[in-house]
C-alpha cells in the first residue's frame, strides 16, 4: 500500500505492472497484453457517433489517468467504509466483495456466508481470481462478440484491477444476497478504476446479487476520475438470478458501465439499474437470450441534476425461440440535466414465437432538461411479438393540481409525483434488503435543490 | 342548535375565462354553514367550470368579481392554500397518479392540511373508521391513487379523502355519476357526515340528476346555464326538473330576474 503503485498512464506498461504486483501468472498477463494489443488498434468512439453523442468522452484525459493494482487482504474481515449505509439495510449477506481506492491505498476484501460456503458457491475478489478460479476468467474472457471490438472492453480487459468472481454450482437455492461495493474515495485525483464482476451461476439455481457503485465522503473534487466497469452475468439452465445495480458515485465520476447478461434454456434474470451518480452515467446492458426460454426483465431508473448527463443503452437480443424479454426504463431529470435512452430489440430468424417488450419514460422537471428516447428494432423472425413506447415530459400539471386541491404544496406534490414515477419499477425489486436503502438515496436526491 | 348564519362562501359576479374563452358570465352565490347546495344545469353550462375556479385551477382566469371563502377575498390565492382554509373540491374525473399509494399521499395531505404530524397509530384509527364508514377494502391503502380504479371506486375515494381532511366547503362535481344504487347510498352517507357540528360544513352539490337529492338533501336548488344561476329555489324545484327538463328552466326564467340564488341564499 504505498504511492509507488500509482501508474502514470493507461500503457502496455502499466498493463505489466498491474499484473505483476497483483501477483497474476503468466497465462493472466498474456490476456491482457493481448487485450492491450487489440485495444490499440480500435479507434476511441467519437461524441459524433450516433451512439455516443450523450457520452462527453472529451471529459476524459487519459494520458493523466492513473490505474492502480489492488491489493487482496483475504485474512482480514471485510469492514467496509460505507457512507451509504447498504450494509445496515441487509440483514444477512450471501457473501460480499468490497473493493476500495483511496489515493494512498487500494484493496479488495472478501466475506462468504457458511450456508454459502457450504453449498460449494466461490467467491473470490479480481486480484485472486487468476490464482483460485483461473477456469472462469478465461472462459469469461472473450465471452461476448464485442469483446474483441469494443475499445472500452478492451481497455477493461487489459486493466481490470478489483471487483470479484461469484461461481455459484448446479441447484443452490440462496435467500441472502450477494453484494459487490466499488467505493471510491473522495480524495483520488486522475484515478482510473476497472472494476470487472463476473457471477457465474449454474444449472436451476437462484441467487440475488447487489452491485454498489460509490464515493466516500462528499468532497468536491473537480478531477474527473474514471470507472470502467465490466458486468458479466451467466445464467445456465432453469437458473435465476436477481440483480440489483446502484450508481451512486459523486460528482467528479465518469462512469462507464457494461453488462452483459447471458441465459440459457429456461434461465432467467431480473434487473434494475439505479443511477444516480457521477458527471457522466453511460450504462450499456446487453441481455442475450441465448436458449429456448429464457427470459428477461430489465428495469431501470435514474434521476439526474444539473451538469449530469445519462446514457442508457438497451440491447435485448433473442436469439431462441419461446423467449421472452421486458424492458422498463424511467428517467427524470433536473435543471439542466441531459439524458438519452437508446433501445434496442433484436430478434434473430429463428427466434420465433419471442416476445419482447420495450418501454422507456422521460419526465423533465427542468426547463432546460433535455432527454431523447430511441427505439431500434432488427426483427428478422416473422412470428414474434414486439411492442416498444417512448414517453418524454414534464410533470402532468393536472396530477399537480389535483395534489394541490389536497393541501399539498407544490413541492410536495412535485416530489410525490417523481417519486411515483420511479416507484412503479422499483416496486418490482425483488430483493427486499436494498429497497429501503433505493427509496432513501432517491428520496434524498429528489429533495436536493441542485 | 341555535341557527345562527355563519357564511362559509360568497361568490361575487364570478366571471372566469378558459383558454380565453368565457365560460362563467356572472355567477352570485352564498353558502352558509351546514348548508347544502344542489347546482344542477345542463352539460356544458358551466357548472365543472365553477367547481374548478373556485379551487383556483391556474388555467381558469378569473376576470371579474371576487370569491370570499370566511370572510377571506381567495381569488388570487393558490390551489393549495384555499386547500389548507378548508375549501375541497371531490373531482368528477379525479386524476391517477401511479406510483403513489393512497396511504402515502393521505398522509401527506393530512399532515399539510392540519399543519403538523399525526401520530401514526392515531392517523390509522381515523383512517379505519372511514373506510369502515365508506366501505372500502384494505387494500385500497397499498394501491396508487386512482390508478385501475373503476369509477365507483375512484368516487368513494374522493369522500374517503374529504372525510379524512374535514373541509369547512366541500364541493362535490358530479359525484353521483358512474354509481350503482348501493354505492350512491355509501357515498352520499358520507357526504351527510361531512356536516357535524363541529366542521359546519357547506355543501355545493353539483349534479346533473336528481337521484342523489333523494339522499343528501339541498336547502337550495340552483339552476344553472350559460356560465350563470339561472332560478334559485327549494328542494322541490329539482323534483319538478327532473319531470318537466330543463326546457321548463329555460323558458320559465326568461322573465324573472336573474341571480335569485345570492337573495334567496342570504335568507336563510
Amino acid at each position: 500500500m504505498s504511492k509507488s503503485l500509482i501508474l502514470n498512464s493507461i500503457t502496455k506498461e502499466g498493463v505489466d505492472i498491474l499484473a505483476t504486483q497483483q501477483g497474476e501468472p503468466a497465462w493472466s498477463k498474456e490476456l491482457r497484453t493481448r487485450a492491450w494489443e487489440t485495444y490499440l488498434k480500435k479507434p476511441f468512439p467519437k461524441e459524433s457517433d450516433p451512439g455516443w453523442k450523450k457520452t462527453k468522452l472529451s471529459l476524459l484525459d487519459f494520458s493523466r489517468l492513473s490505474a492502480k493494482s489492488f491489493e487482496a487482504q483475504k485474512d482480514k474481515s471485510a469492514d467496509p467504509l460505507l457512507t451509504d449505509n447498504l450494509l445496515d439495510h441487509i440483514a444477512k449477506l450471501g457473501g460480499l466483495v468490497f473493493s476500495y481506492q483511496s489515493q494512498d491505498s487500494s484493496f479488495c476484501q472478501v466475506k462468504l456466508s457458511q450456508e454459502a460456503s457450504a453449498k460449494g458457491v466461490k467467491l473470490v475478489t479480481i486480484p485472486q481470481a487468476s490464482q483460485e478460479t483461473p477456469e472462469i476468467l478465461k472462459r469469461f474472457e472473450t465471452s461476448e462478440p464485442e469483446s474483441e471490438n469494443d475499445k472500452f472492453i478492451l481497455m477493461s480487459r487489459a486493466l481490470f484491477n478489483c471487483g470479484g468472481v461469484l461461481s455459484v454450482p448446479d441447484n443452490v437455492e440462496i435467500e441472502d444476497p450477494f453484494v459487490f461495493v466499488t467505493n471510491l474515495a473522495a480524495d483520488c485525483v486522475d484515478g482510473a478504476l476497472f472494476p470487472r464482476i463476473i457471477v457465474s451461476v449454474g444449472k436451476n439455481s437462484r441467487i440475488k446479487v447487489v452491485n454498489l457503485f460509490t464515493s466516500a465522503g462528499s468532497k468536491e473534487s473537480s478531477q474527473i476520475v474514471f470507472s470502467n466497469a465490466l458486468t458479466q452475468i451467466q445464467a445456465e439452465d432453469g437458473a435465476y438470478v436477481s440483480y440489483v445495480e446502484v450508481q451512486n458515485y459523486a460528482d467528479n465520476v465518469f462512469s462507464l458501465n457494461r453488462q452483459f447478461n447471458n441465459l440459457k434454456r429456461d434461465a432467467r434474470i431480473y434487473s434494475l439499474s439505479v443511477g444516480l451518480g457521477g458527471k457522466q452515467l453511460r450504462s450499456d446492458i446487453t441481455t442475450e437470450m441465448a436458449h429456448t426460454g429464457a427470459s428477461a426483465s430489465i428495469m431501470g431508473v435514474a434521476l439526474a441534476s444539473s451538469g449530469q448527463s445519462v446514457h442508457y443503452n438497451t440491447i435485448q437480443e433473442h436469439v431462441a425461440p419461446h423467449t421472452t424479454s421486458n424492458i422498463d426504463f424511467r428517467i427524470a431529470l433536473k435543471n439542466h440535466a441531459v439524458s438519452c435512452y437508446h433501445g434496442n430489440i433484436k430478434i434473430s430468424k429463428d427466434a420465433q414465437q419471442s416476445d419482447a417488450v420495450q418501454s422507456s419514460k422521460n419526465l423533465l422537471l427542468g426547463e432546460d432538461a433535455k432527454a431523447e428516447a430511441v427505439p431500434n428494432l432488427e426483427i428478422l423472425a416473422n412470428d414474434v411479438k414486439c411492442s416498444h413506447g417512448a414517453t418524454v415530459g414534464p410533470v402532468d400539471r393536472e396530477q399537480i393540481f389535483y395534489l394541490n386541491s389536497r393541501g399539498l404544496d407544490k413541492t410536495t406534490a412535485e416530489e410525490l409525483i417523481i417519486t411515483g414515477f420511479f416507484n412503479t419499477v422499483l416496486a418490482t425489486n425483488p430483493i427486499a434488503g436494498v429497497d429501503a436503502f433505493i427509496q432513501e438515496l432517491v428520496a434524498k436526491k429528489v429533495q436536493d435543490q441542485i | 342548535m341555535a341557527a345562527k348564519t355563519k357564511e362559509i362562501l360568497r361568490v361575487e359576479d364570478l366571471h372566469v375565462e378558459v383558454d380565453g374563452k368565457s365560460i362563467l358570465k356572472g355567477v352570485n352565490l352564498t353558502i352558509n354553514a351546514g348548508e347544502v347546495h344542489a347546482l344542477m344545469g345542463r352539460n356544458g353550462s358551466g357548472k365543472s367550470t365553477l367547481s374548478y375556479a373556485l379551487m383556483g385551477h391556474p388555467k381558469y382566469t378569473v376576470t371579474e368579481g371576487k370569491i370570499f371563502f370566511h370572510g377571506t377575498d381567495i381569488t388570487e390565492m393558490t390551489v393549495d392554500e384555499r386547500a389548507r382554509l378548508g375549501l375541497s373540491l371531490a373531482f368528477q374525473y379525479p386524476v391517477a397518479i401511479p406510483g403513489v399509494s393512497v396511504s402515502n399521499f393521505l398522509r401527506a395531505a393530512v399532515k399539510a392540511k392540519r399543519g403538523k404530524d399525526v401520530p401514526v397509530k392515531e392517523f390509522r384509527a381515523e383512517l379505519k373508521k372511514v373506510m369502515g364508514e365508506l366501505g372500502v377494502p384494505n387494500e385500497f391503502l397499498s394501491r396508487y391513487i386512482n390508478d385501475g380504479f373503476s369509477g365507483g371506486e375512484k368516487k368513494r375515494l374522493e369522500i374517503m379523502q374529504l372525510s379524512m381532511l374535514k373541509p369547512s366547503l366541500a364541493v362535490l362535481d358530479e359525484t353521483d355519476s358512474g354509481l350503482d344504487i348501493d354505492a350512491l347510498k355509501t357515498v352520499s352517507e358520507g357526504i351527510n357526515r361531512l356536516i357535524t357540528p363541529e366542521s359546519e360544513c357547506g355543501i355545493l352539490l353539483i349534479t346533473h340528476y336528481q337521484r342523489i337529492l333523494n339522499y343528501v338533501k339541498p336547502e337550495f336548488v340552483h339552476i344553472f346555464e350559460d356560465g350563470k344561476i339561472i332560478k334559485t329555489g327549494g328542494s322541490d324545484l329539482s323534483l319538478k326538473l327532473e319531470e318537466q327538463g330543463y326546457e321548463w328552466v329555460s323558458g320559465s326564467v326568461q322573465s324573472e330576474a336573474q341571480n335569485a340564488g345570492l337573495d334567496l341564499a342570504s335568507k336563510s
